[in-house]
């Protein structure tokens, strides 16, 4: 498990092909983000001060998230298995929080002993890339 | 006049286009079912079934290159690029009602 309880600690991640739309971005730093308590952490670019992205592990918002990691992209992760890797979402924050919304299509899945990370696509899954974060529960 | 040894197959159309205002080369190729295109050394994209207005293609690619729809990765894109906040930014937008939302805070990353 990534070392995250602890407000201090700043994890470093390295994307080898970068993110789509941000090709040349390999370096981040994970950090959490926001008061204790929130789940919600911050993916900034070591290299671009101007490209961070707020993300937060999908079952905070929605428990019954589920997807098959697709082989070549486990290889080019290094995951031998589900437990070696964690996942995180995309969060687009908008102007009302309540618009906000979370990238179920495209998480961001991390060696959690490595620290190699890539954007997966899950095209078959019927996900969205725009799914509110505020589910009523 | 063609030299003899060179034959061109019925249906194969083979053509180049450079466009001075776009980099690298866009290749026109067309394909019949089972017909094959490659990419570099290793990648094979194989068309195997015409049906209708539908294409079905076969790729073959080494495992450390992604292979995606093209109308997907756009999207994206355009997610991520919406996504992006400079963490300045971020600060000012914290949603409150995802504090305490989740049963155990939200401190059980799985």
């Amino acid at each position: 498990m990534l070392e995250t309880e602890t407000t201090t600690d700043v994890v470093e991640i390295n994307f080898p092909a970068g993110l789509p739309g941000f090709p040349n971005a390999h370096r981040f730093e994970l950090a959490p983000w926001g008061p204790a308590g929130t789940p919600f952490m911050l993916l900034s670019s070591v290299d671009d001060p101007d490209v961070g992205f707020v993300v937060v592990p999908p079952w905070v918002f929605y428990p019954e998230y589920e997807f098959e990691l697709d082989n070549g992209a486990a290889e080019r992760l290094g995951l031998a298995q589900a437990e070696d890797a964690v996942v995180f979402a995309m969060v687009t924050l908008r102007d009302k929080p309540e618009d906000s919304t979370v990238n179920l299509l495209g998480p961001i899945v991390v060696n959690r002993f490595t620290h190699d990370a890539a954007q997966v696509v899950l095209p078959s899954a019927g996900y969205s890339t725009r799914a509110p974060l505020a589910v009523a529960s | 006049m063609l030299p003899q040894n060179r034959r061109w197959r019925a249906g194969q159309n083979l053509g180049h286009r450079k466009s001075p205002r776009r980099e690298g080369l866009v290749l026109v190729l067309t394909r019949r079912a089972n017909q094959s295109i490659m990419i570099g050394h290793e990648i094979v994209v194989t068309v195997l079934e015409v049906r209708g207005d539908q294409v079905r293609l076969g790729i073959k690619a080494p495992r450390s290159i992604d292979v995606h729809r093209e109308e997907i990765f756009a999207q994206l894109q355009q997610a991520n690029r919406d996504a992006v906040k400079s963490p300045k930014k971020a600060l000012d937008a914290l949603p409150d009602f995802a504090k305490s939302d989740d049963d155990d805070g939200g401190r059980n990353l799985h």
